[in-house]
C-alpha cells in the first residue's frame, strides 16, 4: 500500500511546525473570503458571470488566441507559442540569450513552476532570481512553493530568519517580519537597477485590446515587467478572456476568493513595449503561449470546465487534506483539489493519478470556486480513470463490495451471515485491533455488535415493512 | 514556431469542430455586475472612496490650488530629499511654477526637495531615480469609490515608473473623477465611441506596495512605494 505520494503525505503528517503554519493561514483565508463576499445571493449571481465568461472563452478558444496574436502584433508584443514545456524553456532561453545577459528576475508565476523553468535556464548558465517575497524565500531555501498564491505559507518568521542568515551569514538578520521584508526590499533594490530581462506571468489575456494582465501586491511584478529591456511573459493559451469589460467581474472574484482581498495593491495592463516617445517601460516585450496540455484537456467535454480556473487557490484554502499536509504533501506543481485534476492531464495519467485519491470528496472545493468547476466530480473522474488505466487495489475493492452486494440482497443470507458475525463478536472484536491497515494505525478499528440490527429492531416492535 | 502554432491551433480546432460552434450564456459573459450599486451620488463615492483608501494604507490631503505647496511641505516634513515629476504634463507644468523656492525665507527653507523632472529615458536616470528619499509625483486619471483605487494612464508625459520606483508616491486627483466600481469606470471608457487606445501600461494603483507572505501578516513597502499619497482636489 506504499507509493512515493502515500511517502510524501506521511512525511507531509509528520512536520509538525509547517502543519501548524500551513492549519493556521488557511484558516485565516477562509475567514477572509467569507468576509469579502458577504451578500451570498450577490456572490452566487458573480459566479454564474464568471463562469459564463470563461466558458465563451473556452468555446472560442482558437478565434480568440488568434485575435489575441494579431492584437498584440500590432500593439508591438511578440507573440510565441509552445506545445510544451520543453519547446517554451526553449524559447524563453533564446530570448534571454539574444538579449546578452546571464541573469534574469522573475515575477511569480506557476506556469514557470510548472515547466521548470528556473532549472532549465540554470542548465544554460542563466541565473533566473524569484523576486515575490514569498518565492525568493523558498528558493534561498532549495524548497518549491507549498501554495500556488503563498508560497512560504508552511513557514514562519523564526524558520524564515534561520533560512536568510544561512544564506547571508554576513548580514544582521532580524526575526521581526518588517526587519525580513526590509532585508528582501534592500537586497533585490539592488539587483532591480540594474535588471536587463524580466520573466512574469500574466493573469489574463485580454483579446479584444491585445493585453496582459498582471495583478500583484509588492510591486516586484511590476519591477520586473517594466524595468528591464526585454519582458518575456510566459502564461497558458488558458489565460485569454474575449474582451476589456469583462475583466473586473473576474478581478472582483480573484482577489476575494483568494485572500479576501477587494483589489490587490498593482492591476498592471500592458499593451505594447515602450511607445517611441515615452522614458521607460521595456523595449520589448514577448508573449509565450504554452499548451502543455491544456488542449487535450479542452477536448475532453467533462474536464474542459478544468480550464476555466483562475488560480486564485481558494480550493486548497478549504480543503481538509490540503490544510493538513500542505503542497508539499502532494509533490506535484499545483496541489490540492485544482492539482488532482490537472496534474494527470499534464503529465499523462500514470503517478499523479493517485492524487485523486486524496480527497475526501466533501465538495468544500466545489462550493467555493469562484467559477464553479465542479472539482469533486471531476476528481471522481479521474479515479475512474486511473481504475482502468491500473486496476490494483481497485479491483480488490470490486471483488469485496460484489461479495457484500451477493450477501446484502439475499435477506436469508444477510441474517444468516450477519447472526454469524454478532455470535463471533467476542472472538473477533479483539482481533481486529490487530488488523494491518491504514485505518486502525490511527483510530479504534469499528466493533461488531453483540446483537444484529435486524433483531434490535424487532424487538423494539419494527416489523420487516 | 510557427509549426507550434498550427500543431496548437489544429487541436483546439478539432475540438471546436466536434463540439460545434457555441457561445454559451452570452449575455451572462457581459461585464456589468449586479453586484455594484450603480450611479451614487458626489458624496458617498467620496466617503467610500476615503474609508476604502485608508483601509490600505493610502493618504489623503485635501487641496486648493496650492496643491504644490502642500506636496512640497509634506515631503519636507518627511524628510524627502527630490521629487521626481513627469516634465511635459500639464500638472507637472503648475507644480514647477508653484513650487516653494528652497532659498525663500520660509521656515521651510533648506528642507524643500529639488524637483526632478523626468525628461530623459529611465537608461539615463535609472541610478537617481532609485536614490533613498526620493518620490515620484503623477496624477491619477480616474479612482475608484469601492476599492480606494487610483486610475494611472502614464505616457510620453507621465512615466510609468514615477509611481514604481521612488519610495514615497504622490498622486493628484481631481474629486470630481471618483467613480463608484471599476465596472463603472470600464463601462464608461469601453462605450466610448472612439476611446483612445489603451495606454502601453495602464495602472490601477490600491495603496502603497505590501506583502503578507511571512505569517499571512501584512507589511508595507515591499518592493514598490511604502508611501502613497493622495492629493484630492476639488474644482479649479
Amino acid at each position: 500500500m506504499s507509493s512515493p505520494l502515500r511517502t510524501r503525505l506521511r512525511e507531509a503528517l509528520a512536520r509538525a511546525p509547517a502543519r501548524r503554519n500551513i492549519g493556521r493561514a488557511m484558516a485565516g483565508l477562509v475567514d477572509k473570503r467569507r468576509a469579502a463576499f458577504p451578500d451570498a445571493q450577490a456572490l452566487e449571481q458573480l459566479r454564474d458571470q464568471g463562469q459564463a465568461i470563461r466558458d465563451q472563452a473556452l468555446a472560442n478558444l482558437p478565434a480568440l488566441l488568434r485575435e489575441l496574436e494579431a492584437n498584440c502584433r500590432a500593439n508591438g508584443i511578440e507573440v510565441h507559442w509552445a506545445r510544451t514545456a520543453a519547446e517554451a524553456n526553449e524559447k524563453v532561453r533564446e530570448l534571454v540569450q539574444a538579449a546578452g545577459t546571464t541573469s534574469v528576475l522573475k515575477g511569480k508565476s506557476m506556469v514557470s513552476e510548472e515547466i521548470g523553468l528556473n532549472a532549465a535556464l540554470a542548465e544554460a548558465g542563466i541565473e533566473a532570481l524569484e523576486t515575490d517575497l514569498g518565492e525568493w524565500i523558498i528558493q534561498l531555501a532549495g524548497e518549491a512553493p507549498s501554495h500556488i498564491v503563498a508560497p512560504a505559507v508552511h513557514l514562519d518568521r523564526r524558520e524564515v530568519a534561520a533560512r536568510f542568515r544561512e544564506h547571508f551569514p554576513e548580514l544582521e538578520v532580524g526575526e521581526e517580519i518588517a526587519d525580513l521584508t526590509a532585508l528582501a526590499r534592500r537586497l533585490l533594490r539592488e539587483r532591480f537597477a540594474q535588471l536587463r530581462v524580466g520573466i512574469s506571468g500574466v493573469n489574463f489575456l485580454i483579446a479584444e485590446t491585445g493585453t496582459l494582465c498582471l495583478i500583484e501586491n509588492e510591486g516586484n511584478g511590476r519591477l520586473c515587467t517594466t524595468l528591464p529591456e526585454v519582458h518575456i511573459a510566459i502564461t497558458g493559451i488558458e489565460k485569454v478572456i474575449a474582451r476589456l469589460d469583462q475583466l473586473p467581474p473576474l478581478l472582483r472574484l480573484l482577489t476575494r476568493s483568494a485572500t479576501g482581498q477587494p483589489i490587490t495593491t498593482y492591476v498592471n495592463l500592458i499593451s505594447g513595449p515602450r511607445g517611441t516617445d515615452e522614458r521607460d517601460g521595456p523595449r520589448a516585450v514577448h508573449l509565450i503561449l504554452l499548451d502543455n496540455g491544456r488542449a487535450r484537456l479542452q477536448a475532453d467535454p467533462e474536464l474542459r470546465a478544468t480550464l476555466r480556473c483562475i488560480r486564485c487557490g481558494a480550493c486548497m484554502n478549504h480543503c481538509p487534506v490540503y490544510t493538513r499536509v500542505g503542497g508539499h504533501g502532494y509533490g506535484t506543481v499545483y496541489p490540492g483539489p485544482l492539482g488532482a485534476v490537472l496534474e494527470p492531464r499534464l503529465h499523462g495519467l500514470a503517478a499523479p493519478g493517485e492524487l485523486a485519491e486524496a480527497s475526501s470528496l466533501c465538495g468544500a472545493c466545489a462550493e467555493v470556486c469562484p467559477v464553479r468547476i465542479p472539482l469533486p466530480q471531476l476528481i471522481r473522474r479521474v479515479r475512474r480513470d486511473r481504475a482502468r488505466v491500473s486496476p490494483g487495489t481497485t479491483g480488490r475493492q470490486a471483488r469485496l463490495w460484489s461479495l457484500w452486494a451477493a450477501i446484502m440482497a439475499h435477506p436469508a443470507r444477510a441474517r444468516a451471515v450477519t447472526r454469524t458475525l454478532a455470535l463471533l463478536a467476542p472472538v473477533i472484536n479483539p482481533a481486529l485491533h490487530w488488523l494491518p491497515s491504514p485505518w486502525t494505525r490511527h483510530r479504534q478499528p469499528p466493533q461488531l455488535a453483540r446483537e444484529t440490527l435486524a433483531k434490535l429492531a424487532s424487538e423494539e416492535g419494527f416489523g420487516d415493512e | 514556431m510557427s509549426e507550434a502554432r498550427e500543431g496548437i491551433l489544429g487541436r483546439l480546432l478539432a475540438t471546436a469542430d466536434a463540439s460545434g460552434p457555441a457561445s454559451p450564456g452570452q449575455a451572462a459573459a457581459d461585464g456589468r455586475t449586479a453586484t455594484h450599486g450603480g450611479k451614487a451620488n458626489d458624496d458617498s463615492n467620496l466617503d467610500e472612496f476615503l474609508k476604502a483608501l485608508e483601509a490600505v494604507h493610502g493618504e489623503v490631503h485635501r487641496v486648493g490650488t496650492d496643491w504644490p505647496e502642500v506636496i512640497a511641505e509634506m515631503l519636507a516634513a518627511a524628510r524627502v530629499d527630490q521629487l521626481w515629476y513627469g516634465a511635459n504634463s500639464p500638472h507637472g507644468a503648475q507644480l514647477q511654477a508653484r513650487w516653494p523656492s528652497p532659498s525663500a525665507g520660509s521656515e521651510l527653507a533648506g528642507a524643500v526637495p529639488r524637483l526632478k523632472p523626468f525628461d530623459k529615458s529611465i537608461e539615463r536616470c535609472r541610478e537617481a531615480l532609485f536614490a533613498d528619499r526620493s518620490a515620484g509625483f503623477t496624477s491619477a486619471q480616474a479612482a475608484i469609490a469601492e476599492t480606494g483605487t487610483l486610475i494611472l494612464w502614464p505616457g510620453p508625459a507621465e512615466p510609468r515608473t514615477l509611481s514604481l520606483v521612488p519610495e514615497v508616491h504622490c498622486v493628484l486627483l481631481e474629486q470630481s473623477r471618483i467613480v463608484p466600481t471599476l465596472e463603472d469606470w470600464m463601462a464608461d471608457y469601453c462605450q466610448q465611441a472612439d476611446r483612445p487606445p489603451l495606454p502601453t501600461n495602464l495602472l490601477l494603483i490600491t495603496g502603497p506596495s505590501k506583502s503578507a507572505d511571512i505569517e499571512q501578516t501584512l507589511t508595507f513597502g515591499v518592493h514598490g512605494p511604502k508611501r502613497l499619497i493622495v492629493f484630492l482636489k476639488n474644482g479649479n
